[in-house]
C-alpha cells in the first residue's frame, strides 16, 4: 500500500494548475469545482496574471458574429460561455472590435462606446462628446502587459463629408478622457451614403492601427499612427475590384492583408524594397479546396476574420465558417453558418471572476 | 575521443559538493550537478557549503532521485556547450536531436513513480528551486487532471470537497457549459 501523498501548499497547487492548457477553458472550470482552496487560487487576479505570463499567447476562444443581435460563437469544445447567454440580446449595441481580451461595443443610436472585459466582467461606457462624430469603426487596445484590468485605449475613426476627410480620436483610460481629433484630408469627394470606414476592419500592427476605407473613388487603407497620432492612407494591392479583404499582422510583424478569389486565399505583406519604397507583395496562395475539410466543390470563399497573435484566419464558404491556422496548416469547421465579418475573441479564461456582472446590462431604452 | 577526455578532466577538476538529506545520508555531487538547484547555487556563491549542505526537507530516497535528474540534465547542458564548437552545423543538429530525444526518454522514465513520490519530488524541486524538475513534475500532475471531472480529481488526489452542496450546485449551474 503506497503511503498517502504529502500535502501541497497553495503555491505549488497554483504551479500545477498554471500548466492546464488555455485552449480548453473547461479544464480550469472543472478544477475550480474540486475544493475551496483550488477555487480560491483559480479565481484570483494573481493566477490570471501568472497564467498569462506562463502561456504568453492567449488562444482564440470564439468569435462575435455580425447578426443584428450579436451572439458569441465558441470555438473550444465547451458548448457555450457564460457571457454568450444574455449578453447581446440588446439590439442597440453591436460588437465593433476585440483585442487583448476586451470587447468594444458601439451603441447604434447614440454612438457611445462600451469597453467590456467578459472575463472579469468590468465595463466602462465612454460617452460620445461630439454629435458630428458618428463613429464608423474603432479598436480597443492595451499595452498587453496585464490585459485584464490594466490601462487601455480606444481609437475611433469616421469619414467626414463636410471637408472630405477622415477624422480620428483616441480615448485613454489612464487620462479618463478623449484626446484631440486628428484628421486626414482625402483628395477625393466623400460620398455621405456610400463612403465609410469599414466597421470591424481594425487591425493592430506594430505601432499603428489600420482600417479598410470604402470610397466610391477607390478603396484604401486608413492608418492611425499611435506614436505620432497622425492619420494617413495607404493604397490596397491590385485586387481586380474584389473587395473582400481582411487586414492582419503578417508573420514577420509587417502589415498584412488576406484576400480571396474563387476558391483561393491570398496573403499579402506590405514590404519596403531596397530603395525604401513600400509596396504590396503576394506572399502565399492557399487553394482552400485542397485544405478545407469539405467534399463539395467550393466556388467562392470569403475571408471573414483574423485572430492576431495566433495566426488563425476565419474563412466562409458557401455554407460554413472555418478556421485555418496559418502556421500549422490545421483547419477546422467552427460554424454551420456564414458571416460577413466576425470579431475573434482572444483571451485567457480563468474561472471564478464575478459571473454575476459578466453579462452586459440592458441599456435603459430597452428595459 | 579528445573532447570526451577533456570533459572528464574538467569534471575531475570541478569542485565536489556534499548534500546531506533529512535522514543524514551524504551525497557527493559535482558543482555542475548541484547548481541546477538555484537554492544550492546561492549557497555556493555565499560560500556556505563547507562541511556539506544540509537539506532538512528532503529524504535520502527523494534526494537520490533529484540528483539522478540533475546529473542527467547537467550533462545535457555541458554536452550542448561542448559540442557546438566541435561539430559542423548539420552534425551538431543531428547530435542535438538525438540528445534531446534521449533526454525526453529519460524524463518519461523518471516520471514513472507513484503519486506520493511525485508529490515529494515536486516539494523537493520547489524547495531546491530546480526549474526544469518543477516544470516536469507539475506538468505530469496537470496532465493527469486534464479532462477529468471534479469528482475524479478529488478521488485521484484524496482531496476533501469542502464546498457546500449549495455552493457546488450554484457554480455548476453557472458553468454548465464546462461539463457538457
Amino acid at each position: 500500500m503506497a503511503p498517502p501523498p504529502p500535502e501541497l501548499n497553495e503555491d505549488i497547487i497554483a504551479e500545477i494548475l498554471l500548466r492546464l492548457p488555455p485552449d480548453e477553458p473547461a479544464h480550469l472550470v472543472r478544477a475550480s469545482l474540486v475544493c475551496k482552496p483550488w477555487r480560491r487560487i483559480l479565481s484570483g487576479r494573481a493566477f490570471l496574471r501568472s497564467y498569462r505570463r506562463f502561456h504568453q499567447t492567449p488562444p482564440p476562444l470564439g468569435f462575435f458574429n455580425d447578426m443584428i443581435s450579436t451572439s458569441f460563437v465558441p470555438i473550444t469544445a465547451a458548448a457555450a460561455f457564460p457571457f454568450s447567454r444574455a449578453a447581446f440580446n440588446s439590439i442597440p449595441w453591436c460588437v465593433l472590435d476585440s483585442h487583448h481580451g476586451r470587447v468594444l461595443l458601439l451603441h447604434r443610436f447614440t454612438y457611445d462606446v462600451l469597453v467590456w472585459d467578459p472575463i472579469t466582467g468590468e465595463q466602462e461606457e465612454l460617452r460620445n462628446r461630439d454629435p458630428n462624430m458618428l463613429f464608423e469603426s474603432a479598436v480597443v487596445l492595451c499595452d498587453h502587459c496585464d490585459c485584464h484590468g490594466g490601462p487601455f485605449i480606444v481609437v475611433c475613426v469616421s469619414t467626414d463629408t463636410r471637408d472630405d476627410s477622415v477624422r480620428g480620436c483616441v480615448y485613454s483610460s489612464q487620462d479618463g478622457a478623449w484626446g484631440d481629433f486628428v484628421c486626414v484630408h482625402l483628395d477625393v469627394e466623400v460620398d455621405y451614403f456610400r463612403d465609410h470606414v469599414n466597421s470591424r476592419s481594425g487591425a493592430h500592427v506594430g505601432d499603428a492601427v489600420y482600417f479598410v476605407l470604402t470610397l466610391v473613388a477607390g478603396d484604401r487603407i486608413l492608418k492611425y499612427d499611435l506614436g505620432t497620432h497622425c492619420l494617413s492612407t495607404v493604397e490596397l494591392p491590385d485586387l481586380d475590384s474584389n473587395k473582400n479583404v481582411v487586414l492582419m499582422s503578417a508573420e514577420d510583424g509587417l502589415l498584412g492583408l488576406a484576400s480571396t478569389r474563387s476558391s483561393n486565399l491570398y496573403l499579402w505583406s506590405r514590404m519596403v524594397n531596397g530603395e525604401g519604397v513600400a509596396g504590396w507583395v503576394q506572399r502565399r496562395l492557399i487553394d482552400l479546396q485542397m485544405v478545407l475539410p469539405v467534399t463539395i466543390p467550393i466556388d467562392k470563399v470569403k475571408v471573414v476574420g483574423f485572430a492576431e497573435g495566433f495566426h488563425v484566419i476565419f474563412v466562409g464558404t458557401n455554407a460554413s465558417t472555418f478556421i485555418i491556422n496559418l502556421k500549422s496548416g490545421l483547419t477546422r469547421k467552427v460554424s454551420g453558418a456564414i458571416y460577413n465579418l466576425v470579431v475573434p475573441f482572444i483571451s485567457f479564461y480563468t474561472p471564478g471572476f464575478n459571473y454575476a456582472c459578466s453579462k452586459l446590462p440592458l441599456p435603459p431604452e430597452t428595459n | 575521443m579528445a573532447s570526451a577526455g577533456s570533459g572528464d578532466e574538467k569534471a575531475a577538476a570541478a569542485a565536489m559538493i556534499t548534500l546531506i538529506s533529512s535522514d543524514n545520508e551524504k551525497f557527493e555531487v559535482t558543482e555542475a550537478t548541484a547548481t541546477l538547484s538555484q537554492t544550492i547555487r546561492h549557497m555556493i556563491e555565499d560560500g556556505c557549503t563547507d562541511g556539506g549542505v544540509p537539506l532538512p526537507n528532503v529524504t535520502s530516497k527523494i534526494l537520490a532521485r533529484v540528483i539522478e535528474y540533475c546529473k542527467k540534465h547537467a550533462t545535457a547542458a555541458a554536452g550542448e556547450e561542448g559540442s557546438s564548437s566541435s561539430f559542423s552545423d548539420a552534425a551538431f543538429l543531428e547530435v542535438d536531436r538525438a540528445f534531446l530525444e534521449e533526454l525526453e526518454e529519460f524524463d518519461d522514465a523518471f516520471l514513472e513513480v507513484d503519486r506520493a513520490t511525485l508529490f515529494d519530488l515536486i516539494l523537493a524541486a520547489n524547495y531546491l528551486d530546480i526549474k526544469g524538475l518543477l516544470n516536469l513534475t507539475c506538468q505530469k500532475v496537470a496532465d493527469s487532471v486534464k479532462g477529468k471531472t471534479p469528482e475524479q480529481i478529488r478521488e485521484m488526489y484524496n482531496i476533501v470537497n469542502d464546498l457546500t452542496p449549495e455552493e457546488e450546485a450554484e457554480i455548476r449551474r453557472e458553468t454548465q457549459w464546462a461539463f457538457e
